[in-house]
């Protein structure tokens, strides 16, 4: 319990310190700030060293197994990277690493994104996932939703051909449809800013919420 | 020629009316001086008969006597260059006048017969390598004479060459190009003296030997060549116009010295009709230098050497002709090396024959430059007249261009003139590509709407004081907005009827798991979000508790499995049904992201094999027969991002037995989570507090969502003010001033 | 050395898509040691990202005299602690946890509150920075999604055609997060097809 409520208290007092950027930069704050840096970043090295050395790669080894010893040299060139001299070394490393990504990349992206969001657009004019057949209403909502979506498309779609005399420019379809794109982007990225005030003052919230039941409690 | 122009009394070449200097040898002009005059007529009256040899029939003869002697010089000269072109050397003609011999170099020249055919038949004979005074050197090879004096001038060069033991080379025979249809070489002793003069001469000079060679060449030391010199002019009393004509161009100034006049031989001998054209073709292209020194000689004809003499290369020239001295001190520095001469090149024989005097002279044309002016032209420099010939390998041809022509086992240097191009010139505009303009108006099409910021005024600070009040009203409106509802006993809240659907499915999923299969909660969040994605996950995990489902803890990012076990063991103390040493295991960080949730899929074992214990992962109770991700309930995703939920979903939505995903997830990441819902490929989501209170609704338990809700609503609604008075106050203040404006205009 | 790579890069990558589509267990025997292998060396990544940061910024500006040296003397001396102390107890410690739930959870939400209320303050300037038809349709939206996400307008459900056009609009940003999504995927598809047939070589130094 003593524990607890020191560690409350480092919270209380670490929360206080922040906030004080309110009233402007300060060096209290800049403590702060390189306080968590420095936290973070040696939690995270801890994580490193037991859940991916001491357990992907030391743990298999001592197990016998000798196909650990590939990704113990890959991991030892990259860390030659930390070298300016001896970084070329862990090219070979960061090729596998982005080879796998790139490939990753590509699969996810078509099977899991391109085909299912093509099946989400469409599957308004069909059967529910339910069963139950579509409406008129759902109908007009999946032409919406297709106009939408084909218009955002159209908004990132920067070719346009040259003509004898003049600039360059889209044809005239093109350009209405992507003005069309641009309205529902910008509905959409307001939808986008409007949730990340949303979590923002929920953090505030929640904050000031720790800071008074904190206070209190103290107070008690 | 006009009857107006001036003959120079040295050179005896036409200058305009208006010259006061000659062009040629800037010898000073006198006005009165007859121009076409008897002294002209005398001088060429040798040449006259010289080319009257050549002509045909008593006709010509008639013509030459009506027509001026002016004329007929220039028609002889005209001949002359004509039968040159034809191979025809005038100078091998046995009426050629003496005085066409009287040039020093005469001593060195052979008469009769061919190049090519001396070149090839000759055996080699030893030449001295000489160094090439500038002032020597002529494009054409040196001219040919008499067969007596030849051999009067072999004598003396064979004596003189025994004297510095200087033997027979190849380079001389080597340098020498075969002429077709040339003139065959009468004698050995001539074709020693051809190449030894061939060697003088810088024509068409190819690669360079091996600098060894250049050093024999250079070897003799200036003072030996003099002698050699001295001794052969003084044999045959050479003239010494030619020098005086040569251009000094390449003399050095330092050598300028002011000499006394001194008398001149009158010319009495017309000078070679080559010689003239060849100084006339060679003047017309490299205008002479005036040298400074020279002193004018005013009123009379040939009293002193204008260039040579006054560069101190050539000394005065007296009655009798002297040799050229070479001193030390006037030549250049590549003319006064002392290293010795080796002996043995005389054994050396010869592999090509030199080409005859009389076929060199056929080479005699006006536009024929000596090599090493030739090659310093500016025109040629910068033009390429053809392509840098590769260099031969050693041990072939030696080399046939450059200073070091001609000697065999030098290092072959690089025709740089064939590589040297013009430099490129660049225009003041800028180039701009057809696709650079396309970029440009996309770009410009991209901007359009855009208003142009003022970079002036924003530059301009606004006032602090304003700023910082209004910085200060905003966030006591906030935490106003966020401390009322808590500390009001009467909270306004309009709590939600409708729940979103998205809510309603993952409750009736949570509702319908088997108990008995735990479910995979993946965390990924930050810690700065913490206390949201707690207050949002905490209905979830109360239900999941409340039906008592085994959980099993991962986060793909270091931090979040340590909070979401913080916060299910807040949870458990309030929970009392449910253990959390049991029914929870804690399998720790997940490395690699997208390549860590697809390893996930495909070897569920391997990807996680141990807890944050350290303990065999898959030996725990709750997880015995959990081979694959679809074996788990569910898989429930708790973050703020949305692309760690379109991760999921492409890595594990894909696969044909897939279990059911679910989302817990911070209010910022709903909107791009929203698709992947509406397409089914995630069966519901919790979103923010208000998802969470909807929630909590449903449950039927206040947690602290609800609590908050006051406060939450209340922010929002100050935030959706603030933000709303901030645009009108904008849109009022810019619409003033665009009236302003108008009104002003 | 760069072809080497080059090819390496390559083969792996065509060997882990091939697994997505075709199902042979030669392929899949291939593919799970690959990716395997790249889980490790992104964790090993992660721990380079962490060194350079603490020894090839930090350390060098303890080295150097600047004004900012004791800020990076308190990182480095915390991040030592962290790691010593985590070390000794191991992460599954419920005294190391604190470290992350009593420190870092505090102030990064801290952080979090303090940016929500920059941002309101930042937003009241939308309109001045962005005075065309857009910005006018982002402003519009940001406002009517803070008032729907802050729950008050539950008090239409009674009313139809208002509950009606306001579930619609809560439905607008479907459509343009779906074209923004497709139009990701498409990225990703492309720069992924880039690197797979070597066209572009990120990792050649």
């Amino acid at each position: 319990m003593t524990a607890e409520l020191i560690w409350t208290f480092v919270s209380f007092i670490l929360t206080v310190l922040v906030f004080s950027y309110l009233l402007g930069d300060n060096p209290l704050f800049k403590f702060v700030s390189a306080l968590f840096v420095g936290i973070t970043a040696g939690y995270f090295a801890v994580v490193i060293i037991y859940q991916v050395i001491l357990a992907r790669l030391v743990a298999p080894l001592l197990q016998g197994s000798l196909v650990s010893l590939i990704p113990l040299v890959l991991s030892g060139l990259l860390l030659l990277k930390l070298s300016p001299r001896l970084s070329r070394a862990g090219d070979t490393s960061m090729a596998v690493l982005v080879g796998v990504g790139a490939a990753v990349a590509v699969g996810g992206a078509v099977l899991g994104t391109l085909f299912g969001q093509i099946e989400g657009a469409i599957s308004y004019f069909g059967t529910r996932p339910d069963g139950t057949p579509t409406t008129v209403y759902r109908v007009v909502e999946g032409i919406f939703f297709l106009i939408g979506t084909l218009a955002s498309l159209a908004y990132f779609h920067f070719g346009a051909r040259r003509k004898k005399l003049g600039e360059p420019k889209q044809p005239v379809w093109v350009r209405i449809f992507a003005w069309v794109g641009k309205i529902f982007i910008a509905i959409t990225l307001g939808a986008v800013f409007a949730g990340v005030l949303t979590a923002g003052m929920t953090a505030l919230i929640e904050r000031s919420d720790f800071l008074i039941r904190t206070v209190m409690s103290m107070i008690k | 020629m006009t009857m107006a122009d001036i003959i120079c009394p040295i050179c005896n070449r036409v200058n305009d009316s208006s010259a006061e200097r000659c062009w040629y040898c800037q010898a000073i002009l006198v006005k009165d001086q007859p121009t076409g005059s008897e002294n002209e007529a005398g001088k060429f009256s040798g040449v006259e008969q010289a080319g009257t040899a050549n002509h045909s029939g008593p006709a010509s003869d008639n013509q030459e006597e009506e027509i001026p002697e002016w004329l007929a010089r220039i028609r002889q000269l005209e001949r002359e260059e004509r039968e040159q072109s034809q191979g025809v050397n005038p100078f091998t003609s046995a009426e050629s006048p003496a005085d066409e011999n009287a040039d020093w170099l005469n001593g060195f020249r052979l008469e009769g017969e061919s190049v090519s055919e001396s070149d090839t038949q000759e055996p080699e004979k030893e030449v001295p390598p000489l160094s090439e005074p500038e002032f020597l050197t002529c494009e054409n090879p040196p001219e040919r004479i008499s067969a007596k004096e030849d051999e009067e001038v072999y004598d003396a060069f064979e004596s003189l060459l025994a004297e510095l033991g200087i033997g027979p080379s190849n380079q001389l025979e080597e340098v020498v190009e075969p002429e077709a249809g040339g003139e065959p070489v009468a004698e050995d002793l001539e074709q020693v003296e051809s190449d030894f003069l061939k060697r003088l001469d810088f024509t068409e000079r190819h690669e360079s030997e091996k600098p060894s060679d250049q050093s024999n060449l250079d070897s003799v030391s200036s003072e030996e060549i003099a002698d050699v010199l001295k001794k052969i002019d003084s044999t045959h009393g050479y003239m010494r116009e030619e020098e005086t004509t040569i251009p000094s161009q390449e003399l050095p100034e330092s050598n300028l010295e002011p000499e006394t006049a001194v008398d001149f031989e009158p010319i009495s001998q017309p000078k070679p009709g080559i010689e003239r054209n060849q100084e006339s073709e060679f003047d017309a292209e490299n205008e002479p230098e005036p040298i400074a020194g020279m002193e004018s000689a005013s009123g009379e004809q040939s009293k002193e050497l204008p260039t040579l003499e006054s560069s101190g290369i050539i000394p005065p020239v007296t009655d009798t002709p002297r040799p050229i001295s070479f001193d030390d001190d006037d030549l250049p520095e590549w003319l006064s090396l002392e290293e010795p001469v080796s002996a043995k090149k005389s054994d050396e024989p010869k592999n090509k024959p030199t080409p005859a005097v009389g076929q060199d002279l056929g080479k005699l044309e006006r536009a024929h430059l000596p090599a090493w002016l030739h090659a310093i032209r500016p025109v040629e420099a910068v033009t390429p007249l053809q392509p840098a010939p590769e260099p031969p390998a050693e041990g072939e041809k030696p080399a046939e261009q450059g200073i070091l022509s001609g000697i065999e086992g030098v290092l072959r240097s690089a025709d740089l003139t064939g590589q040297i191009k013009k430099p490129p010139v660049y225009s003041p505009g800028i180039e701009v590509s057809e696709r650079q303009l396309q970029n440009v108006a996309l770009f410009k099409t991209l901007l359009e709407g855009a208003e142009p910021v003022d970079l002036a005024k924003s530059a301009q600070k606004p006032p602090v004081k304003s700023s910082l009040i209004l910085r200060i009203v905003v966030t006591l409106a906030l935490l106003a907005a966020v401390l009322m509802p808590i500390f009001s006993y009467t909270p306004f809240v309009i709590t939600p009827v409708l729940f979103p659907a998205e809510v309603v499915n993952t409750f009736s999923k949570i509702q319908n798991l088997p108990s008995d299969k735990p479910v995979l909660l993946a965390a990924h969040f930050e810690a700065g979000l913490a206390g949201e994605m707690k207050w949002t996950s905490r209905a979830v995990i109360e239900h999941l508790m409340a039906r008592n489902i085994p959980m099993t803890l991962i986060s793909t990012n270091a931090i979040g499995y340590a909070i979401l076990e913080e916060e299910i063991r807040g949870i458990s103390s309030v929970e009392t049904n449910y253990s959390v040493d049991d029914q929870v295991v804690n399998l720790g960080y997940l490395p690699g992201g997208t390549l860590g949730i697809l390893s996930l899929t495909r070897n569920l074992h391997q990807a996680l094999p141990y807890t944050t214990t350290i303990q065999p992962a898959w030996d725990q109770p709750i997880l015995l027969g959990i081979n694959r991700l679809s074996d788990f309930g569910a898989v429930i995703i708790l973050t703020d991002n949305a692309d760690i939920v379109k991760t999921w979903v492409e890595q594990v939505g894909t696969s044909a037995d897939v279990s059911p995903i679910l989302a817990v997830l911070s209010a910022q990441a709903a909107p791009m989570t929203q698709p992947y819902y509406d397409s089914g490929q995630i069966k519901g989501f919790v979103a923010g507090m208000n998802g969470s209170q909807s929630y909590e609704q449903i449950m039927q338990r206040p947690y602290q969502s609800t609590l908050a809700f006051g406060s939450f609503q209340s922010t929002l609604l100050i935030t959706a003010l603030i933000i709303f008075i901030g645009g009108a106050v904008s849109l009022i203040l810019s619409s003033g001033a665009g009236m302003k404006k108008g009104a002003g205009k | 050395m760069k072809i080497i790579n080059t090819v390496i890069a390559i083969i792996s990558g065509v060997i882990v898509l091939l697994g997505y589509f075709i199902p042979s267990p030669l392929i899949q025997s291939l593919r799970q040691p690959l990716l395997d292998w790249a889980v490790i060396l992104s964790g090993i990544a992660g721990l380079i990202a962490i060194l350079n940061l603490v020894f090839g910024v930090h350390w060098k500006r303890l080295k150097e005299n600047g004004a900012s040296k004791g800020f990076s003397f308190v990182l480095f001396i915390a991040f030592l602690l962290t790691l010593v102390a985590g070390i000794f107890l191991g992460p599954s410690n419920t005294g190391f946890q604190k470290l992350v739930t009593a420190v870092q959870v505090p102030i990064e939400s801290s952080l979090m509150a303090v940016l929500a209320i920059t941002m309101a303050f930042s937003s009241l300037k939308m309109l001045q920075r962005q005075r065309n038809w857009m910005g006018f349709v982002f402003f519009l939206s940001v406002v009517i999604f803070l008032i729907i996400n802050s729950g008050v307008l539950a008090f239409t459900t009674d009313i139809p055609v208002i509950n009606d056009m306001l579930s619609g609009f809560h439905q607008v940003p479907v459509a343009g997060a779906r074209g923004i999504l497709l139009g990701i995927a498409l990225g990703s598809l492309a720069t992924g097809i880039r690197i797979l047939i070597g066209s572009d070589r990120p990792y050649n130094g």
